[in-house]
């Protein structure tokens, strides 16, 4: 078993990590967005490191997977912040919380 | 015509729903189709007389049953093929024709005086009152009550029209609902008052005719004075020894049903409402008083005279109950001032009279003083009702005085029904009142008359009480006010001729009904008792028989009824002389009573209200305050009924709202203040979201990092379990049908 492999792994929790806490502290919509992107890429890492390391062939598809779903969703979601925006001026994520009980 | 008899109730009922579906559009017509429907029943119920007074004649006649037709049946009821049924029936015989007949003549006398009472003079031109219509459907089926009441051959029969008098008289004592009566009193509240109190007594009656019906096991008159006379039931078996002579029973049921008459006759305890009546028109008032209501209770004692009979405690209690009425009311209606409310408190000391001459045995005495009441306290209240016409509804007699001048029709009518009511010698209240007091008299025995002293104390308090509102309203000095100054006048002939009708007859129906002390030899002897011995002294003889006195019928003047009551009879009945000597003798007391408290009333308010008369009232500060307050009976029962219920359902009603309530709302308030805690998580920031759904999603991971060796082996004690499971039955396929293809198949499936 090769070193590159643990440090792939530790790179892709690291990467993770950072995502989450991106996701929880950023204000600004677009910010956790990016958050979101670099959390998803760094299940691909990991996807691609385990791929790599058992010699299987289920890996590469599955990150094809992933990014087709985070392009969708960055469509998706960047049209719902330009709506957003039209009617409030800002994005400020804590701000829209039209849903509180 | 008997077989026509139903026609009355019929006629009656139907000029009440004519009025009633015509009230906003008859007018006048209203009030000459009441008084020509009771006409009517008045020429048919004479015609019924005339003919039962024939076929009495026939000693075995013993009434005539009209059954209609077959109210409700119950198959089975007493056992297997014996129904109990219940028939819309009405029966006919002298007791019920009496009834029918006073009742109707009195009543076309009131409904004609009504024509003139219910309209106004307002600037010249007569108005009807706005309730006409209404008022004349009221008293129609009022009337129609009452003669299904005397008419019905059942108890069930009867007690539709008990209850249909009691409805009626809610409906016309509130019939001027929107006016106030007394200070704390409208007049709706009087008529509430009036329905509340009969429907007390009215529960009363309903026990008492379940008791006798358990007990004899049928509801129809005839049948129950045939069971208790015969004691055999229908089926022939004896009756239960409690419905005997004395027996508890039948004690329990005729107080029962006493006191259902209680309720309905204004007796001790349930007088007060008779008073308040007063709210209503003056005609309902004398309707009440006179003719309907009030008579029903005396009607039903005497018609269950046998059952009365055979149980000496519930007579006894009648006549003490009676007694007591008569003096108190008499006291109370010494200081009244308003001129209804002392004629109130006299019918009801009247009725005392009446429930004293029955508890003594004196059945047709009692029936006869319905009678004759009946006409001289028509006569008071429908000249009383005159007089307050006359003055626009001014009914305070200190405001009266002086009226002979300008009313002297309604005087004479007045001044004639007082004499009646007195007992001034020869007119008809003389005759009835002397004999019930003979009565009590005679049913003492050999011991203290007691309730003789007190019905002749009662009788000097009647004549001076009677006397003081003849004087105080048409003789003395004029104490009007300006209003009513303005507006006195005698009242229009449809008003004063039945009055003076009424006035008239009441001092001539006495002769009726003469004692034998006072025929000398000339006057026929007790015809009305005669009339209807047939009927009420059936319980005085069977008891008589039962305990083996002779009973007197060779002269028929002296009353079976006293001296079985009393209890002394047999070997030794007194001499008949002796009892003429001494009924002669009680005759003239009784007759120098009533000139007496006529007298002494002259003396005090002769002329009017004086300063001799107030200074009676002074003299006997507390004597006069005990009357004037009516001995505190209302304030009694308003402080510990009224009161006393109104505590109780508050106390209930706070109950109901701490605990009850505070349960249910407490359970809910509850609910509301979780969810009030709860809400603040949904705060509706996604983030927060997020941060939950990755703490969640640690807790898991940890879970599984640290029981992980727990859950493994969990999962496969499953999948072994499952395995097993999944076995058994190919295994019991493989003994049972040889299929041994299927089994290592399963095996491959599952170690996928």
């Amino acid at each position: 078993m090769e070193p590159t492999f643990i440090y792939t792994l530790v790179l892709s929790a690291t990467l993770f990590t950072f995502g989450i806490i991106g996701v929880m502290w950023k204000r600004n919509a677009i910010s956790i967005f990016m958050n979101v992107e670099l959390m998803l890429n760094a299940a691909n890492l990991a996807f691609v490191a385990f791929a790599r390391e058992f010699g299987l062939i289920q890996g590469g598809p599955l990150v094809l997977f992933v990014m087709t779903v985070a392009a969708a969703e960055a469509g998706v979601g960047l049209a719902i912040f330009i709506a957003i925006y039209r009617t409030r001026r800002h994005i400020r994520a804590d701000e829209i919380d039209l849903l509180r009980g | 015509m008997i077989e026509f008899v139903w026609l009355i109730p019929a006629i009656m009922f139907l000029a009440a729903l004519v009025n009633g579906l015509g009230v906003r559009r008859l007018g006048k017509t209203a009030g000459h189709i009441a008084w020509m429907a009771m006409a009517l029943c008045c020429v048919i119920s004479f015609v019924v007389l005339f003919q039962v007074i024939g076929l009495s004649h026939d000693p075995h006649w013993a009434g005539t049953k009209i059954l209609l037709w077959h109210w409700f049946d119950i198959p089975n009821f007493f056992g297997p093929n014996r129904t109990f049924s219940v028939e819309m029936a009405f029966h006919v015989d002298q007791l019920t024709t009496v009834f029918l007949c006073f009742v109707s003549f009195i009543g076309t006398l009131v409904f004609i005086y009504a024509t003139g009472y219910m309209k106004e003079k307002h600037g010249g031109h007569l108005e009807l009152d706005p309730g006409y219509a209404r008022f004349f459907a009221f008293v129609c089926l009022f009337a129609a009550s009452m003669f299904t009441l005397v008419l019905g051959a059942n108890l069930a029969v009867m007690f539709i029209g008990w209850e249909g008098v009691g409805l009626c008289s809610y409906l016309l004592i509130g019939y001027y609902f929107d006016k106030p009566f007394s200070e704390n009193l409208s007049c709706a509240d009087a008529g509430r008052k009036a329905f509340v109190v009969n429907r007390i007594g009215d529960a009363g009656l309903l026990i008492g005719i379940g008791l006798l019906f358990w007990g004899l096991g049928t509801l129809d008159f005839a049948q129950i004075n045939d069971v208790l006379i015969s004691g055999k039931l229908a089926d022939g078996s004896p009756i239960p020894d409690s419905f005997k002579y004395g027996g508890l029973l039948i004690t329990a049921a005729t107080l029962c049903m006493f006191f259902g008459a209680t309720g309905k006759s204004a007796q001790i305890p349930l007088f007060t409402w008779l008073p308040d009546a007063m709210a209503g028109p003056t005609p309902v008032s004398a309707l009440i008083h006179a003719a309907t209501m009030v008579t029903a209770g005396v009607y039903m004692v005497a018609r269950m005279n046998v059952a009365y009979f055979l149980s000496p405690g519930t007579m006894a209690v009648v006549a003490i109950i009676g007694a007591l009425t008569a003096f108190a009311a008499a006291t109370m209606g010494l200081t009244q001032r308003g001129i209804k409310k002392a004629l109130a408190y006299s019918t009801v000391s009247q009725l005392g009279y009446m429930f004293l001459g029955l508890g003594v045995g004196a059945m047709a005495g009692g029936i006869f003083h319905v009678f004759t009441h009946a006409f001289f306290k028509g006569c008071l209240f429908l000249a009383a009702g005159s007089v307050i016409h006359a003055l626009h509804h001014e009914e305070d007699m200190f405001k009266m005085g002086g009226l002979k001048k300008y009313m002297p029709k309604t005087w004479l009518a007045y001044a004639m029904a007082t004499l009646a009511i007195a007992g001034f010698p020869l007119t008809s209240g003389f005759f009835s009142k002397d004999e019930i007091l003979y009565s009590a008299w005679l049913s003492a025995g050999d011991g203290v008359p007691v309730l003789w002293i007190i019905g002749v104390i009662t009788a000097v308090m009647t004549a001076i009480y009677m006397g003081r509102t003849l004087f105080l309203t048409f003789h003395g000095k004029e104490r009007l006010d300006d209003h009513a100054r303005e507006h006195v006048h005698e009242s229009p002939s449809n008003m004063t001729m039945p009055i003076l009708v009424l006035g008239g007859l009441g001092l001539i129906v006495g002769f009726l009904n003469v004692p034998h002390a006072l025929t000398f030899g000339v006057l026929p002897e007790a015809k009305f008792h005669h009339f209807l011995a047939p009927v009420v002294d059936r319980g005085a003889e069977h008891v008589a028989a039962l305990r083996g006195f002779e009973t007197d019928h060779a002269t028929g003047m002296v009353p079976s009824g006293p001296l079985i009551v009393a209890g002394n009879v047999g070997e030794d009945l007194l001499p008949t002389a002796q009892h003429h000597h001494a009924e002669l003798l009680l005759a003239i007391s009784s007759a120098a009573l009533g000139i007496l408290g006529l007298g002494i009333a002259w003396w005090f308010f002769g002329a009017g209200l004086t300063e001799r008369s107030r200074k009676l009232a002074r003299t006997f500060q507390p004597l006069w305050k005990l009357s004037f307050h009516r001995w505190w009976w209302d304030d009694f029962y308003n402080t510990v009924f009224r009161d006393g219920t109104m505590l109780k359902a508050r106390a209930v009603w706070k109950t109901d709202v701490a605990v009850v309530d505070g349960a249910v709302v407490g359970i809910a308030e509850g609910c509301r203040s979780i969810g009030r805690g709860l809400r603040r998580i949904q705060n509706g920031q996604v983030q927060t979201y997020g941060l939950v759904m990755f703490i969640g999603i640690c807790m898991f991971l940890l879970y599984f990092a640290f029981g992980l060796n727990n859950f493994l082996s969990q999962s496969l004690d499953e999948t072994q379990g499952r395995k097993v499971l999944q076995m058994e039955p190919s295994k019991r396929s493989l003994q049972g049908t040889e299929v041994q293809i299927e089994e290592p198949a399963r095996e491959i499936v599952l170690k996928d």
